[in-house]
């Protein structure tokens, strides 16, 4: 678990700072961002492993930030917070892309399952893709 | 009640209204032609047969009126049986919105809570605090707030699970084996409270089309508050009937039954007679949404002192038939034949 890149969005202040301690805490590398377009920017200058990304947000809100995320950069894996009547939106969200949907109040231990199962997908899809890409050459 | 009565007093009038104007309607040309015949020849037989037709019209009179009003008090208790059916689903759509929006904002609240408290737990962990003497006084405190901020959740979730409309996934199931399987899962329970369950289940009950998960969340929460009635010692009789448009499930306990004031708002999201904290009164209203929505109907039925009995109706098919599968479809009008 150590180490992975995590990048948080959410725009309830004190839900995401108090998330991001608690993942930091547990030694894992944790961005935040406080919104869709900010998010949006942090992935075009740096990499990340896994995004948890709030549905519902002012602006861009998350089923967005996913799709332009997943354009950007496709390799992230993207789990979504879902704080309200959304499970439909997390599902929707799953179909765009998202790898799971967790619902808010989450578990802390429920979500770092999460993550890490996310980030073994990731590492596989491109370990895969790489041996794809080298197979094309020979 | 007074609704009721009303609604009797009307029909028996009605009723008497009906007799006069057939009999009268019948009566006076009888009196013009008898009449005139016995002004002409005035013997007894012709008397006889005036009084025996007049006889004949009286026992028609009352036999016709009894089958009008009959139908006629048929057709209007159906009728406001289906208004309060309407009432009832209309009720269930306004709170349902109102519901989800509530839920909405206090689980953004709440998962700040969760998260401070989770965020003091590690911080508990470190170090120097362990050795303070409040430390164990603050834990426990942060364990609390969780566990309440749980209660919260479960709360918020179910209202959302009420709000939530999950698409229904029909096939074919066997209502009998549902049954048993949901008394099996309450089998440690009852055992627990002495409580007794009696299954009549008809032989070969023909198949029906619905969902099986959601019927079985109905069931549990059926007998959940047949188990709670009961609390301990008693019995839980549960049938099943195949009847002309579907299956009928009838779930009787002998709890202390349901007064009649109560009986009227069961079915009301959050009506609950339960004590805090023990029931959200969502369990019937979200039973009651789902058999509605699976073309059923669910009613209860109540004697205060002796016990209740919740009927539930399920159609044979899906209603409208929309929404199949066409590989579906031979099956169905096999299961309609």
């Amino acid at each position: 678990m150590e180490g992975i890149k995590i990048l948080l969005v959410d725009d309830e202040e004190d839900f995401r700072t108090t998330l991001a301690s608690r993942l930091k805490k547990r030694k894992l590398d944790v961005t935040d961002a406080g919104s869709g377009n900010e998010a949006i920017e942090l992935v075009k200058q740096g990499s990340f492993d896994v995004a948890v990304i709030d549905v519902k947000m002012p602006g861009t809100d998350g089923v967005e930030t996913l799709a332009r995320i997943k354009e950007i950069s496709p390799f992230i894996e993207v789990i979504m917070l879902t704080g309200h009547a959304s499970v439909e939106s997390g599902i929707e969200a799953m179909k765009l892309g998202a790898y799971d949907y967790i619902m808010k109040p989450c578990d802390i231990d429920e979500l770092l399952i999460k993550v890490g199962d996310a980030y073994q997908r990731k590492i596989f899809q491109e370990k895969h893709a790489a041996t794809i890409k080298r197979k094309q050459k020979t | 009640m007074n609704k009721k009565e009303n609604r009797h007093s009307y029909y028996a009038r009605l009723r008497l209204r009906l007799m006069a104007a057939i009999f009268f309607v019948a009566f006076v040309p009888l009196i013009v032609l008898g009449g005139t015949i016995y002004y002409h020849y005035s013997t007894n037989i012709v008397l006889l047969i005036f009084v025996l037709s007049t006889l004949v019209i009286i026992v028609s009179t009352i036999l016709i009126t009894r089958r009008v009003i009959g139908n006629l008090e048929e057709i209007g208790r159906e009728r406001a049986e289906i208004a309060d059916h309407l009432v009832q689903c209309y009720k269930l759509a306004a709170i349902g919105k109102l519901a989800s929006s509530i839920a909405h904002e206090i689980n953004n609240p709440l998962a700040v809570i969760a998260e401070k408290a989770g965020w003091m737990e590690d911080l508990l962990s470190e170090g120097d605090i362990k050795n303070d003497p409040n430390y164990s006084e603050l834990f426990k405190a942060t364990q609390d707030i969780k566990k309440h901020v749980d209660r919260g959740k479960k709360i918020t979730h179910r209202l959302l699970g009420f709000v939530r409309r999950k698409e229904i996934e029909y096939k074919e199931i066997d209502v009998n084996l549902i049954l048993g399987e949901t008394v099996y899962f309450l089998e440690r329970e009852t055992r627990f409270r002495n409580i007794n369950i009696i299954s009549e289940y008809q032989a070969h009950l023909p198949k029906i089309f619905s969902d099986e998960a959601q019927l079985q969340q109905v069931f549990i929460n059926i007998l959940n508050n047949a188990i709670d009635a009961i609390d301990k010692n008693g019995t839980i009789y549960i049938s099943t009937t195949s009847q002309n448009r579907g299956v009928l499930v009838s779930i009787t306990d002998t709890g202390p039954g349901i007064p009649k004031e109560v009986s009227e708002r069961i079915f009301d999201p959050f009506y609950t007679t339960k004590p805090v904290g023990k029931g959200t009164g969502l369990g019937l209203s979200t039973s009651y949404d789902i058999v509605k929505r699976l073309g059923g109907r669910m009613t209860v039925e109540s004697q205060v002192g002796k016990g209740t009995t919740f009927h539930i109706m399920l159609p044979r098919s899906q209603p409208g038939g929309r929404g199949q599968k066409t590989e579906d479809r031979g099956q169905r009008s096999e299961v309609r034949r």
